[in-house]
């Protein structure tokens, strides 16, 4: 019996270490990531293309559009796709995706960056940040999976809004009237048309 | 019926004129019980009173009302002398906006001075939440100020007038929840009882929400009418800077209540002295003008004690109910006189008793069926499906009843108390008018059909151009202030009538496996291990999707583009204050969730709850429409809209829905003409039916009919002419004027019968009528005009309209009937051969 217990207590701390170590480490990651994605902003010398261009490289080895994708169209429409659908709605979707990052991206001047305690459920890392400005403060949420043995951005919530959640909500309201079609042919046009 | 009358005869005989002491006390008990009923006699002039009973759109638009919890306010308009953003203006419009925030009774008070400017400097959308400035903040530049209130989508023609010199404060009322639920428990046992579907103990509950409901409802009207007053005292002392009117909701029910009290008052005591007078210089003694204003007197008080009983509400549609029970019993009673007298004359030696009786037994049957042609003329009423004009129906039926069983019962009995009344023969009334009316018969009897034909025609004509178009702001007259306050609103504050528009959105359905399509174990898994999203699916801050609001926004700018319609407010205008901030872009989803999620629930309640319902998946368009617009026409404009979301922007049919005043309001005119010739069918149906019985002849019944189709004719016709639209009263006018105009025509009749059988002469036997029952018809119509010419002083134009009109019913009546009518008799000889040349 107490070996039973000796045991179960030393699975437990070590499944903690090994968690805080993968998320210690996923922490760190998005850190050096925000921060060079913030320095490339605040940088004078390259203009806005150049900036854009260079956070893409920074920041998409961190995103698993693939899954995000998936996940935007949910169970309800995913599996009724081709596998060229599939594929054509993917890239679409992971360009949607980062422009509207970079579009976010514009409203940042001088905020402060402030990463809280982390938590580990299962095969997710839950990362909260702050962005601090004088007068106001915006919680993000960075929120990571597992893929073989790399851990991935599948969510970012802002204010407790899910990027994935409003997507799935937009994409749910154009399936729900027409075919993925018209859904593929409304993300091939430009980001927001503007309204008659 | 000759038993019947007879027995009426002995019940008279040996009953009233035997002790008519006795009679007269137990009809005193009898009006004193009524009169103590009386106080609970009660007004009512909601918004519910114009609109149509049984209405489906009712139903829809109560159900909107609720789902979207509108709350009531009133509307001050505020148009100073000098700039509006001046400090001196800002500074009474904050005194004066303090004043009214002070008020036990007001919840909020929005103004120019509490709204938050967004461009005035412009704030970075960041720091917008933290930095809100107000035309009351230190750092806010006024110039800018001026520009942004004039370029905004919420704040123009809502808080200002395009041209900057009106603005207004909005005075929210505390939300009435005990209202809200007395109201929505009636309605539901209301369409229950549409149903037929109320079972015994419902039936109880439901009279006792209906008595909670009205005392409830009675109660607040009477804080509301103090508040309303405070609002005008406080009002008062800005009024020497600027011009100042109250509008709203609340403020029109209460001074509609004012009107129908003060019109109650006025017309009952106009009526009454008109009659006095009338009497005064007919008869020329005491008696002749006690006895018929005692009988008036009972039968109106005995009237609103049956009101209170039977809980029959006085709209502004019955509000002359009073001054028509006046007339109609003054007719009686002066038929009464008249032929008392006549036989006095007649018969100078028979005793008072039996003169008395004489002209009670020969007046019985005229009266009688007078009564009920008048009857027909209300009881047509009833077919209307507008529940004012409905108990106006039922008022003015059961009123005639009273009146022709209180004077019958009263007036014998009175008269039996004083002494005979001593006439001298050969006294000839100073009226000949009715006596040249027979000569002038007698000799252009042609040329009196040839002018019947052509303004029959020119009636035709006439009643062929008639419209059920009605602005509500042109039932009052310019000197009201709804009248004032509403066209300030009206033309610089975007409208009044509110008309909503409601789009659903398709229904998506929950996320459920698809069970049929190729899902893989690995996808299943993965979403499984996703499931976070399935949930966050039915939250409402998703459901804003960029999609959802281009859509809203598309309707807006149709809506707000039609020249018929003022302010619009939906979740488009809000969209385009964002736009605004957004550098021109539409906010993308995850930017709309945001601002779901983040908008404080102050701000929640004033720009999303009213605008949208996640819950049913719909959104609301808060239109006002300018009701002054002459060229106006509500029935196209709702046509044309629902045709247009439809077919020009592609929005389903089954999700457009119109609703709101303006629709409400535009069922009951649209049943108007269904209406007019429903009632009108009815009443000349009824009438004929009764010259059959009466005068069983098919040849009289149509002479009979033919002065009176004349008389409606000429009405409606000049309606038309004149551009009279006809509204809720005006559609009375026909049916009511018909039903007291034809008693000429029963009179007549009547008594042409009884009096060609002396010489079987038709030219002699209408000289003798004109000269007889002529002046009786002649006093009773003159009484009748006079009495209904005191509507004009209403505050209500229809009450206007009404008194004229009807009064023109009834000259046309009196004419017809001392001219048409013999004409007709004479040409067609409906009652046999002549005896040879007398």
């Amino acid at each position: 019996m107490k070996r039973l217990l000796y045991s179960v207590f030393i699975f437990l701390v070590m499944t903690q270490t090994v968690g805080a170590d993968e998320t210690d480490v996923t922490k760190q990651l998005l850190r050096n990531k925000v921060e060079a994605a913030i320095s490339v902003l605040q940088k004078e010398d390259i203009d806005q293309q150049e900036k854009n261009k260079q956070i893409i490289e920074i920041v998409t080895p961190l995103f698993d559009f693939q899954l995000m994708a998936k996940l935007s169209l949910g169970r309800k429409y995913w599996p009724g796709l081709t596998q060229e659908e599939r594929q054509r709605f993917t890239e679409l979707f992971t360009r949607r995706l980062q422009e509207s990052y970079l579009d976010k991206l514009r409203l940042y001047t001088d905020e402060k960056v402030v990463f809280k305690t982390s938590v580990k459920e299962k095969r997710k890392i839950k990362i909260p940040t702050e962005l601090i400005s004088k007068n106001n403060t915006i919680s993000m949420l960075y929120k990571f999976h597992e893929l073989t043995n790399s851990w991935l951005i599948y969510d970012i919530e802002v204010q407790g809004v899910s990027i994935i959640s409003t997507y799935r909500s937009q994409f749910d309201h154009i399936l729900s009237n027409g075919t993925i079609d018209d859904l593929l042919i409304k993300l091939e046009q430009p980001e927001q048309p503007k309204n008659k | 019926m000759t038993t019947l009358h007879s027995l009426t005869v002995r019940f008279f005989d040996k009953v009233i004129l035997k002790r008519p002491i006795l009679a007269i006390l137990f009809i005193v008990a009898v009006v004193s019980f009524l009169g103590y009923k009386a106080k609970d006699f009660t007004l009512d002039a909601s918004a519910e009173t114009l609109v149509l009973q049984n209405d489906e759109d009712l139903r829809y638009s109560r159900l909107i009302d609720s789902r979207y919890g509108l709350q009531e306010y009133l509307v001050m308009t505020y148009a100073p002398e000098g700039d509006l953003l001046s400090d001196n203006v800002l500074s009474n419009l904050t005194r004066l906006r303090d004043e009214l925030k002070g008020m036990e009774r007001v919840s909020s008070v929005v103004s120019i001075l509490d709204v938050p400017l967004l461009e005035s400097p412009p704030v970075p959308v960041k720091e917008l939440a933290a930095k809100i400035q107000t035309l009351e903040s230190e750092t806010v530049d006024k110039k800018l100020a001026k520009i942004e209130f004039k370029n905004s989508p919420l704040y123009q023609n809502l808080l200002v007038s395009p041209d900057l010199k009106t603005t207004a404060l909005l005075i929210y009322l505390p939300i009435d929840d005990i209202y809200r639920d007395l109201l929505a428990r009636r309605n539901d046992f209301q369409e229950k009882q549409a149903d037929s579907s109320l079972t015994a103990s419902e039936v109880a509950e439901f009279r006792k929400v209906i008595e909670q409901f009205r005392n409830h409802r009675d109660k607040i009207r009477k804080i509301r009418h103090q508040d309303i007053a405070e609002i005008r005292a406080i009002m008062d002392k800005y009024r020497q800077d600027a011009q100042l009117f109250l509008g709203g909701v609340s403020m029109i029910a209460d001074d509609l209540i004012s009107f129908i009290k003060n019109d109650l008052k006025v017309f009952g005591l106009g009526v009454l002295f008109f009659l006095i007078l009338t009497l005064g210089i007919i008869f020329r003694k005491i008696r002749w003008i006690l006895l018929p204003i005692l009988c008036c007197a009972f039968s109106a008080i005995s009237m609103m004690g049956l009101l209170g009983l039977f809980d029959w509400e006085v709209t502004v549609i019955s509000s002359n109910f009073i001054s028509l029970q006046l007339i109609i019993t003054m007719a009686i009673t002066i038929h009464l006189i008249v032929r008392y007298r006549e036989l006095s004359l007649k018969n100078p030696e028979a005793g008072h008793r039996q003169l008395i009786l004489d002209a009670v037994r020969l007046m019985m049957k005229p009266c009688l069926y007078a009564a009920l042609t008048t009857i027909a003329g209300f009881g047509s009423l009833l077919l209307c499906d507008i529940l004012p004009v409905i108990t106006f129906g039922w008022m003015m039926s059961a009123g005639i009843s009273v009146s022709l069983v209180m004077t019958f019962l009263l007036f014998p009995p009175v008269l039996m108390l004083t002494s005979k009344e001593p006439l001298r023969p050969g006294k000839k009334s100073r009226f000949s008018l009715t006596s040249s009316l027979a000569g002038f018969t007698q000799a252009h009897g042609a040329f009196i059909l040839i002018i019947s034909g052509i303004a029959f025609i020119l009636s035709v004509i006439g009643i062929s151009r008639l419209e059920v178009e009605n602005s509500f702001i042109d039932y009052f007259k310019h000197t009201t202030e709804i009248y004032q306050g509403m066209k300030v609103i009206d033309q610089n504050l975007g409208g009044t009538t509110p008309l909503d528009v409601i789009v659903d959105f398709e229904k998506v359905e929950a996320s459920a496996p698809a069970a049929k399509l190729e899902t893989t174990t690995e996808d299943s898994d993965e979403f499984d291990e996703f499931d976070e999203f399935d949930e966050a699916e039915s939250k409402n801050k998703y459901w804003f999707t960029s999609a959802k609001m281009a859509r809203v926004v598309t309707v807006h700018d149709y809506l707000e583009g039609l020249p018929e319609t003022g302010k619009v407010l939906s979740l488009g205008t809000m969209m385009k204050v964002a736009e605004k901030l957004n550098n021109g872009k539409p906010l993308d989803n995850f930017q709309l969730a945001l601002l779901y999620s983040e908008l404080p629930e102050k701000f929640r309640e004033m720009v999303l709850t009213p605008y949208v319902s996640v819950e049913h998946n719909q959104v609301r368009f808060s239109i006002r429409v300018r009701d002054s617009e002459k060229s106006l026409r509500r029935n196209e404009l709702l046509k044309k809209i629902r045709h247009d979301l439809v077919n020009k922007l592609g929005l389903k049919k089954e999700h457009v829905h119109l609703t709101g005043m303006l629709v409400l309001y535009n069922n009951m005119l649209q049943s108007l003409f269904k209406s007019q010739i429903l009632t009108l069918g009815v009443v000349i149906l009824a009438l004929m039916v009764m010259f059959l019985i009466l005068f069983r002849s098919l040849k009289v019944a149509l002479i009979a009919i033919f002065p009176n189709l004349l008389s409606i004719g000429v009405v409606l016709g000049v309606m038309g002419w004149f551009n009279l639209p006809l509204d809720m009263m005006t559609i009375t006018i026909a049916s009511i004027s018909v039903g007291i105009a034809v008693d000429d025509t029963i009179h007549y009749i009547h008594r042409f019968t009884q009096e060609f059988q002396i010489d079987r002469n038709y030219i002699l036997t209408m000289h003798r009528c004109h000269g007889s029952i002529g002046h009786a018809m002649f006093y009773t119509s003159v009484t009748i005009i006079i009495g209904f010419s005191i509507l004009v002083l209403s505050n209500f134009i229809p009450s206007i309209y009404f008194g004229l009109l009807t009064g023109l019913a009834m000259l046309i009546a009196l004419i017809a009937s001392l001219t048409l009518l013999p004409q007709l008799i004479v040409v067609f000889k409906p009652f046999g051969h002549e005896a040879k040349e007398s």
